[in-house]
């Protein structure tokens, strides 16, 4: 009787470990997740620096760290310096820097199970781990370069080899998982992860349907290549003094029709930024100021990662990639530099024909080709495993076919891409990090392959420039617009351009160099540089701000990153208001209607005028091409520019018409219908949020935890601006990172603030603390020194780590 | 008095000694400090419940004070509670009932032990 009280405790009570140690439905399992040893509780103390261990330097290492959290490094060699850097990106950011490789390599089902699937196989038929092995292996013949990698590699591990269960990030607690050790390849996949987000912009499927569907005439007529109104990075009338590499031409070219229900996922268009730099006939201090904004996703943690690195052969600070070595955007004694993206197409789909359905050949120039296959094993948490066969040509990989997202066995579409080449980004970035003056900036960005970006700089010397930087394949006109006959040697591309003939500036006689993702140059540039997405606004402010800047102050600059004025509103409502008839209006509507009438076009926060101009421009543009939603295959819409160029020079298109009414209306009907739908939606809006509908409440500007946990993130941010603003803060996109540099000879002055905190820890007060001064328009001033500091209020911690 | 012993030593070696094992291994503690103390079922299971939870009570008070209930309130909310607070009762209970589970499990053992020599039928 008693042995069974006793077993049936027993049973009773490893039923309740074995409960306690399980996931149940979406939660973490309760006993590990919430004991106070090493459950989540643990993550919500600040961790004591004096637990920060550097056991594999080579010689002594002085690391202080400020008030920010930002770590600077004081080695006394280069492998000490980035193993350092690399213990503290893992120190505050481990787990995202493993989760974003994890999501790179089409990984994230092993974590978070079978709803990550599609993303998972998208990543690998976009081929970025293939990319990222391709790197990987050039970079094997660049001994130094690898080394240095080797020591991030090392500094990374020693820090993942220190924890144990109660100290894992939060985010491992949550999804019940373990860190790997960090490899070489996944600081390269780090890189590949960037050229996803930043240059593989197409619309060559959609686009390719468009043109079937409306003939070359009318896809033109609603889809330019570019308008005089754009103001290019390189200014226009610049006179290019090489000889072109010639193409082949080809003629009669005919471009293979297919079409897609849904194409892969695109990165986000309103990824883009800006940067300029001024030289010192300009400034009030007469040294030269730069200044770089890269507007990306705003993510918690950040994308971004503060750090001063400092050994005998360099002194640089700015932000770096968690999981990448290095500095990104920022500065060293002499020069500083940052870059935006450069938008140009460098990825182009081959319509592939197989000699029969087991796949092994393909036919290109009259012959057969033997294809690569590839079977990828998928492994899925709490389920088994799924396998993708991936056929590779010479192209690149399949995308598209039967079983990923082609509608039938003739749907096989190869991607090249750009980011498939190997390509050695670290080199640039390690010589960009040393780089002492133009000729030696030039030499470190000859090695940047891609993602292809505008890399302004400036040096103390007094020199400022703009390079666009990358591997661009030589393209005939409309080459790769559309998608492109595999089997034709004429349809690949035939070489790519020399760096030399890369356009660049240096010190043009306007006294500064700017760019904000618009069009590179104009027609003289003799090569075709197309992109569907080149920006049309903002590159036009930033350029007329700068005119108007004859003595630039800090507060200038500070001034141009937070412009909040909104270029389309300006060009398109004065437009949309004469067409709207105030006769038919209620008091609420003309109420409407007088704001925006008086608007000066300013997006600040807590102004009114936006919200009700970007509410009805959304209802105008949505009605306006209603004619597009009836396709059912992926298909884009005009530009937001191009739209603007329509209404006002056509005043009689058959688009005005609303399908979904009898009426056939005109433009000013439809402006006028809009504008009351706005109104209704407005009015509905303040109903559900009984709020105001000041523009920051109206667009809820939120930095978002990239596992989208709503309670990890920030929201309600009070900033202004939008997509095509300066200041580019939309809903969850933004500016990430605001740099200004002023290379002062005697000493170079930064300051810097991006909207979150070092610490990736949601539990750690400086998480988010950067925040409100980010929305607000401060900057902190960094602090950047040739050697440790002595007693300084802001150092928080100082330690001198012995071999 | 016993009583009050037993959920003052679960109570400390729950509260000092958790760190240096793996967080489940409260339950051997408290099986072991349920076998040694002779008493019924039910009171060893309220000492162990008892213990522990008052450990892990002051516990995470103090972790949630000391790290101003930044995490706590987050998670809360994620687990839909409405505080942090019902956060740390139910953590503790979590660990209280382990606790409990462990001591009365640890005296029917020793229950099969002794049930020939002591014939008090107020232990049983």
């Amino acid at each position: 009787m008693k042995k069974i009280r006793s077993i049936l405790l027993l049973i009773l009570l490893s039923i309740y470990l074995y409960l306690l140690n399980i996931p149940i439905r979406n939660l973490p399992p309760l006993g590990k997740f919430l004991n106070p040893y090493s459950g989540f509780w643990v993550n919500g103390l600040v961790n004591k620096f004096d637990k920060i261990q550097l056991s594999g330097l080579k010689e002594n290492t002085t690391l202080q760290i400020d008030n920010l959290l930002i770590p600077h490094i004081y080695a006394q060699n280069d492998e000490d310096l980035y193993y350092t850097q690399g213990y503290m990106h893992a120190y505050h950011r481990l787990w995202q820097m493993e989760f974003q490789t994890i999501a790179t390599s089409g990984r994230l089902s092993e974590i978070v199970g079978k709803k990550a699937l599609s993303r998972d196989r998208s990543s690998r038929r976009k081929g970025l781990l293939y990319a990222a092995k391709n790197t990987f292996e050039i970079s094997k013949k660049d001994a130094e370069t690898l080394k240095l990698i080797q020591a991030y590699t090392n500094g990374v591990n020693e820090y993942i080899s220190s924890l144990r269960n109660n100290n894992l990030p939060i985010e491992y607690k949550l999804l019940n998982y373990k860190p790997e050790k960090w490899t070489i390849l996944k600081s390269f996949l780090l890189m590949e992860q960037m050229s996803d987000m930043l240059s593989r912009g197409n619309q060559d499927i959609e686009d390719t349907y468009l043109l079937g569907l409306l003939g070359k005439k009318e896809y033109d007529f609603l889809f330019p290549e570019i308008h005089d109104a754009v103001d290019p990075i390189i200014p226009r009338n610049t006179k290019f003094n090489f000889d072109k590499m010639e193409l082949n031409r080809v003629r009669d070219t005919i471009y293979p029709q297919v079409s897609i229900n849904y194409t892969l996922e695109k990165s986000d268009p309103n990824n883009g930024s800006n940067n300029f730099a001024i030289s010192g006939q300009r400034t009030q201090n007469g040294y030269p100021i730069l200044a770089s904004q890269p507007d990306l996703s705003l993510n918690l943690p950040s994308i971004w990662y503060a750090v001063h690195l400092n050994s005998p052969n360099v002194n640089t600070m700015g932000v770096s990639l968690p999981g990448a070595p290095g500095i990104i955007i920022g500065f060293n004694d002499s020069i500083a530099w940052g870059e935006t993206n450069a938008t140009r197409d460098v990825v182009d789909f081959y319509k592939i024909e197989f000699k029969d359905d087991t796949r092994k050949e393909y036919s290109f120039d009259g012959k057969w080709l033997k294809t690569e296959k590839i079977v990828e094993e998928f492994k899925i948490k709490e389920s088994e495993s799924f396998f993708d066969t991936i056929v590779y040509t010479h192209h690149g990989p399949i995308s598209y076919d039967k079983y990923f997202r082609g509608d039938n066995s003739k749907t096989n579409l190869a991607m090249r891409w750009i980011a498939h080449d190997a390509s050695i980004e670290y080199k640039t970035f390690f010589k960009l990090n040393r780089a002492k003056n133009i000729k030696e900036i030039k030499e470190a960005l000859s090695y940047f392959d891609g993602p292809a970006q505008n890399f302004a700089y400036a040096t103390s010397s007094g020199d400022i420039g703009l390079t666009i930087a990358g591997k661009f394949p030589l393209k005939w006109k409309e080459q790769g617009k559309f998608l492109l006959d595999g089997s034709n040697r004429n349809h690949e591309w035939s070489g790519f351009l020399p760096f030399e003939h890369a356009l660049s500036i240096l010190n043009p006689i306007r006294n500064y160099v700017s760019s904000a993702n618009q069009h590179p140059s104009d027609k003289l540039y003799p090569y075709y540089t197309y992109s569907h997405n080149y920006e049309y606004y903002r590159g036009r402010r930033l350029n007329e701000r700068l005119e108007t800047i004859l003595s630039a102050t800090l507060e200038d600059i500070k001034k141009i990153q937070h412009d909040n004025f909104n270029y389309r509103a300006f060009e398109i409502l004065p437009f949309m208001l004469e067409k709207t008839d105030t006769f038919y209006l209620d008091k609420i509507e003309k109420s409407y209607f007088n704001k925006l009438k008086n608007w000066d076009y300013f997006s600040n926060p807590d102004n009114i005028e936006t919200s009700i101009f970007e509410t009805w421009y959304h209802f105008f543009i949505s009605n306006l091409w209603d004619e597009f939603d009836t396709i059912k295959f992926s298909y884009r819409k005009p530009t937001n520019y191009h739209t603007f160029y329509l209404i006002t020079n056509h005043p009689e298109l058959s688009y005005y018409d609303i399908l979904s009414t009898e009426k056939k209306e005109n433009l000013t009907d439809l402006m006028n219908l809009t504008f009351k739908m706005s109104s209704d939606s407005l009015s509905k809006w303040i109903k559900t949020n009984s709020e105001d509908i000041s523009w920051k409440n109206y667009k809820n500007t939120t930095i978002r935890h990239i596992l989208r946990i709503k309670d990890f993130n920030i929201s309600g941010v009070d900033i202004g601006g939008n997509k095509h603003i300066l200041n580019a803060a939309s809903k969850t996109h933004g500016p990430s990172w605001r740099m200004i540099v002023e290379l002062d000879p005697k000493g170079v002055k930064a300051w810097g603030i991006y909207p979150g905190g070092q610490s990736g820890n949601p539990g750690h007060p400086n998480y988010s603390s950067m925040i409100n001064d980010w929305a607000s328009g401060k900057y902190e001033k960094l602090l950047f020194n040739n050697s440790p500091v002595q007693s300084n209020n802001n150092i928080v911690f100082t330690k001198t780590f012995n071999k | 008095m016993n009583f009050i012993i037993r959920i003052l030593l679960i109570g400390l070696l729950s509260y000092y000694f958790g760190y240096l094992f793996p967080w489940w291994t409260v339950v051997i503690f408290t099986t072991i400090i349920g076998f040694i103390f002779i008493d019924n079922l039910i009171s060893q299971f309220i000492s162990g419940f008892l213990g522990v939870l008052l450990a892990w009570v002051s516990l995470l008070l103090q972790i949630d004070i000391e790290g101003q209930s930044i995490l706590s309130n987050k998670i809360a909310n994620i687990f839909s509670l409405d505080t942090n607070i019902s956060l740390i009762i139910i953590s503790s209970i979590i660990g209280g009932l382990l606790g409990g589970i462990g001591c009365a499990f640890g005296q029917s053992i020793r229950k099969i032990f002794i049930e020939e020599k002591k014939q008090d039928p107020y232990l049983d």
